[in-house]
Order: structure tokens, then C-alpha cells, then sequence
């Protein structure tokens, strides 16, 4: 497992002197502690994380920062969480969801190859004639569509909610946001700082910024100090703000708390997502957005073979090829061609030839390397109102 | 959730306040025919513009006046009743403030 680790200046979350076993479909795994479910089993070569919700088409991390459905997975006292946001300190006993016999081999496959039969709205329009036949194939429907099972024991647990009133609410605890809390506080504002992350600083934390990424962890440290001894400003990690209502009224979920937020201000400092590049088959494992790659090496995940083909990523892909480059066998760039699946899998040396084998080589989980393919957003933006 | 300043109460949540309908005048219930009345009962005027409207904050059992762009929903001014009682002449004329 240790082979597929980058070295020491990379894995700055993961605690190399404390390894983790998880169960994983009844197999063991062994990752550190600082993991998430989903990088550990990629550390181990297991990409192949779920069965898609009607196709039973793989699926396995796309974006690795809990932005995708692709990672949902089965815990024992909850279905449908994602393996990329669950530290595997917490959680040991995981299984995939949505598949008839074993994961790799799920029988339920053959529902991908009718696909082309079976359109949205397919099961409404089929099965609901004659009058009271859906009754007899809900059942069956039910068995083979569908993602977790609910546990029915699980006791319910404690939840509640607190009020928070505040000047300002900074929405994302990255620079942009980070900035934004001090220049307010030192005016005088009280702040409130929240951030989905359990470590505050946002892209500081992964991206580079320049070659040598001199400037990052001092930056960081410094901002990080100051936002921790300022008395003006409240952060919140870990917290979700899911909604921004009528008069900055802001509900915040954290843990099993929900604070219901009113500020006079908002300011949403969030960043900006990748999108995926367009093109057949590019939801299958092992087919990731640039983000993917950065977010792998946050844990030192990444493999020494590791080898990426980006597609049409502009700047920020490049400056992340140019950076991480060093441990990966091969990098590439390859422009927006007819069959951009095909060339990447040929430059990852996967064999590609025959009819059929371009989307059975795909289906497979990558032995050795991900495919990487997104297009970068234009430009990072803030919102102020 | 919006906040709606109550002149009695300062700024709530509008959770707390109930809707009374537009400010308009009174016809004389003695005297009123029944077209009149159901006019008075059920008819808005329902133009985009500055409306004057009837608030209550239900707690306080307290009825005011909100001065609103139906438009925007901007709220531009709450005041007491007692201002608009005492000059009939802005209950009267439905489009001054328009």
C-alpha cells in the first residue's frame, strides 16, 4: 500500500505513523489515519466504489472533495453516504450499494447494454398498464433500481438548532473568504466564517499557486493565526450553509446542529466548480476532473505510476500538471479530439483495438492510472450583496 | 426569512406578522349595496406600484400600516394607523402614493 503513496512533503492530512484497517465489501483495507473512506481504497487500488442507481453502470470518485454522487456508499446505520467525505477513523465497516451478487461482477449489468430501450419515464409508461400491474413489477422495479438499504433499528438520534446573529456571514474559508473576515473584523464587524471543510483555508490548503509553492503554507499559517485571534470572528468548519434566504437569513447544518443564521450582510466567497469534459463513457471509475487529482494528493494518495491525460483543462490543469508532475510516469495533454476516451486509454497503455474492447477496457476499474478530464473554470469568483 | 420593521415591536421575522389586506376605503355598511360590499370584501387592485397595506403582529395583536413595492417586495415604510386615521384624505385616494 505504501508504493502508492507520494512521499513525505505531500499527505500532509493523513498521519503515516497510525494506519487504519477498514472492511470494504468484506475485504480489508488498510489506510491512515487523516484518510477518507474513498482515498484510502484508492490508495489500494480499489476504484470501484458503487453500482449507478438504474444501469448498474461503475461508478467510482470523480471529483473526491464530496461534490459528486458517484461515492455513495452503505454504512451500516446509513445508506447513501459519500466515501469521500467519510474519515475512516470514524468508519470502519463500509459496503457498496445497488448490485446483485458481487460488486465487480453485478448481474444487474445487462441493464446497461438494454439502455437504449429503456428511456427516462421508461418503468412509468411501461409498467402501469393494465390498471394495478405496477403492484406486481413495483417489487421487482424495487429490487433492481435503487441505492442503500435504511436501516429500520438505527435509533434516531439528537438533533437541534441555535440561533446566530452576526454582521457578517462569510460563506467559504479560502483566502478570498479568509481575507474578507479580517478586513471586516478589523473594521469592526462580528463575522461569522463557514466553510464545508474540516481544515480552514480552502484552495491554500491544495493548490499551489506558484512552481516552487513557497508562498502557500506561510500564507496560510499567517492568515489562519490571525482569523483564530480575532475575537470579532466565529468560524464554523465542517458546516454546510445550504440555502441563503430573503434578508441574509442563512441555515447553516453542522454535526446534528442546525444554526439558522441572520446577518446583515453576505458575502459568498465559494470558489468555483470544474465541469466535466463531454464525451462517451466519461462517467465510468477512473475518469476524474483535475480536482480529483488534487484532492489525492492532499491525502498522498496519489501512485508514483500515476499517469494523467487532461483534457481541455486550461490553466489551473496545467499549473497542477507542472506542480505534481515529478511522481507521475507520464503526463500528457492531449486537445479535444473525435474520441478523447480512446486516447487517453491508449496513452495510459491500456490495449484498445476490436469493437467492443473500448468500453470493456473502460468498464474495468484503472490498474494503474485515472483519466483525468475536466474543464477548468474561467475564473474564481466572489459574490458580494 | 424576510424581516418586516414593526413600528410597535422593531424588526421581526415575517413569520410573526399576518396580512390584512390593501388600505382602501370603507363603504358605508348601512347604506352599501351588496355589489358595493363584495367590491369592498373581495376586489384588489392588483397593479405593480407602491401598495399600502394592512399588518398584523399576531403577538402583540398590533395592526399597522407597510408601505410596499409589490413589485420588488421592497418594504419602504411601516407607520402606525394613526397617522393614515388622522388625514382621511390618504385613505380616500387609493393611487396617491402610486
Amino acid at each position: 500500500m505504501t508504493r502508492s503513496r507520494l512521499d513525505a512533503p505531500f499527505g500532509q492530512w493523513i498521519d503515516r505513523s497510525e494506519s487504519v484497517d477498514i472492511r470494504f465489501e468484506g475485504k480489508t483495507y488498510s489506510g491512515f489515519m487523516g484518510d477518507t473512506v474513498a482515498s484510502a481504497l484508492i490508495a489500494n487500488q480499489q476504484w470501484l466504489l458503487s453500482r449507478s442507481f438504474k444501469y448498474h453502470r461503475p461508478r467510482g470518485p470523480l471529483t473526491l472533495c464530496g461534490h459528486d454522487a458517484n461515492t455513495l456508499v452503505q454504512l451500516p446505520e446509513a445508506p447513501n453516504r459519500l466515501a469521500d467525505e467519510l474519515p475512516i477513523s470514524e468508519h470502519r465497516v463500509i459496503n457498496a450499494q445497488n448490485y446483485s451478487g458481487s460488486l465487480e461482477r453485478d448481474r444487474n449489468q445487462l441493464l446497461d447494454s438494454l439502455g437504449r430501450f429503456m428511456p427516462v419515464g421508461f418503468y412509468y409508461k411501461a409498467f402501469y398498464k393494465p390498471f394495478g400491474s405496477w403492484r406486481f413489477w413495483e417489487r421487482i422495479i424495487r429490487r433492481k433500481a435503487g441505492l442503500g438499504v435504511a436501516n429500520l433499528t438505527v435509533e434516531p438520534r439528537y438533533t437541534d438548532k441555535q440561533y446566530l446573529f452576526h454582521d457578517i456571514a462569510i460563506i467559504g474559508g479560502g483566502p478570498a473568504g479568509i481575507s474578507a473576515a479580517l478586513t471586516a473584523a478589523q473594521a469592526g464587524a462580528s463575522v461569522l466564517l463557514i466553510d464545508d471543510q474540516p481544515h480552514l483555508g480552502g484552495s491554500l490548503n491544495y493548490h499551489r499557486f506558484d512552481i516552487d509553492a513557497a508562498e502557500r503554507a506561510p500564507t496560510l499559517n499567517h492568515l489562519r493565526t490571525q482569523i483564530l485571534d480575532n475575537d470579532n470572528i466565529r468560524v464554523l468548519t465542517s458546516a454546510t450553509c445550504n440555502g441563503w434566504f430573503t434578508d441574509h437569513y442563512l441555515p447553516v447544518l453542522q454535526g446534528s446542529r442546525m444554526y439558522k443564521v441572520r446577518a446583515k450582510a453576505c458575502i459568498l466567497a465559494s470558489g468555483s466548480s470544474e465541469q466535466h469534459v463531454v464525451f462517451r463513457h466519461n462517467d465510468l471509475p477512473g475518469i476524474a476532473l483535475c480536482s480529483f487529482m488534487v484532492a489525492l494528493v492532499l491525502p498522498g494518495t496519489v501512485t508514483r505510476r500515476c499517469l494523467s491525460a487532461a483534457l481541455n483543462g486550461r490553466s489551473r490543469c496545467l499549473a497542477e500538471r507542472s506542480t505534481i508532475a515529478k511522481g507521475w510516469r507520464r503526463s500528457s495533454w492531449i486537445p479535444d479530439s473525435d474520441n478523447p476516451l480512446k486516447h487517453c486509454m491508449q496513452l495510459r497503455g491500456d490495449q484498445v483495438g476490436g469493437k467492443c474492447s473500448l468500453r470493456k477496457r473502460a468498464m474495468l476499474p484503472p490498474i494503474t492510472a485515472p483519466i483525468v478530464a475536466s474543464l477548468s473554470p474561467t475564473s474564481t469568483s466572489a459574490w458580494v450583496r | 426569512m424576510k424581516i418586516l420593521h414593526c413600528p410597535l415591536n422593531g424588526p421581526r421575522n415575517i413569520s410573526e406578522f399576518v396580512y390584512g389586506g390593501q388600505v382602501k376605503p370603507m363603504p358605508n355598511p348601512e347604506s352599501a349595496t351588496d355589489t358595493e360590499w363584495a367590491a369592498y370584501v373581495f376586489y384588489e387592485n392588483n397593479s405593480i406600484g407602491v401598495v399600502r397595506e394592512w399588518w398584523l403582529h399576531a403577538p402583540s395583536s398590533y395592526w399597522f400600516i407597510v408601505e410596499r413595492h409589490n413589485g420588488s417586495d421592497t418594504i419602504l415604510r411601516t407607520y402606525d394607523p394613526s397617522e393614515l386615521l388622522s388625514n382621511p384624505g390618504m385613505v380616500s385616494l387609493e393611487d396617491a402614493i402610486q
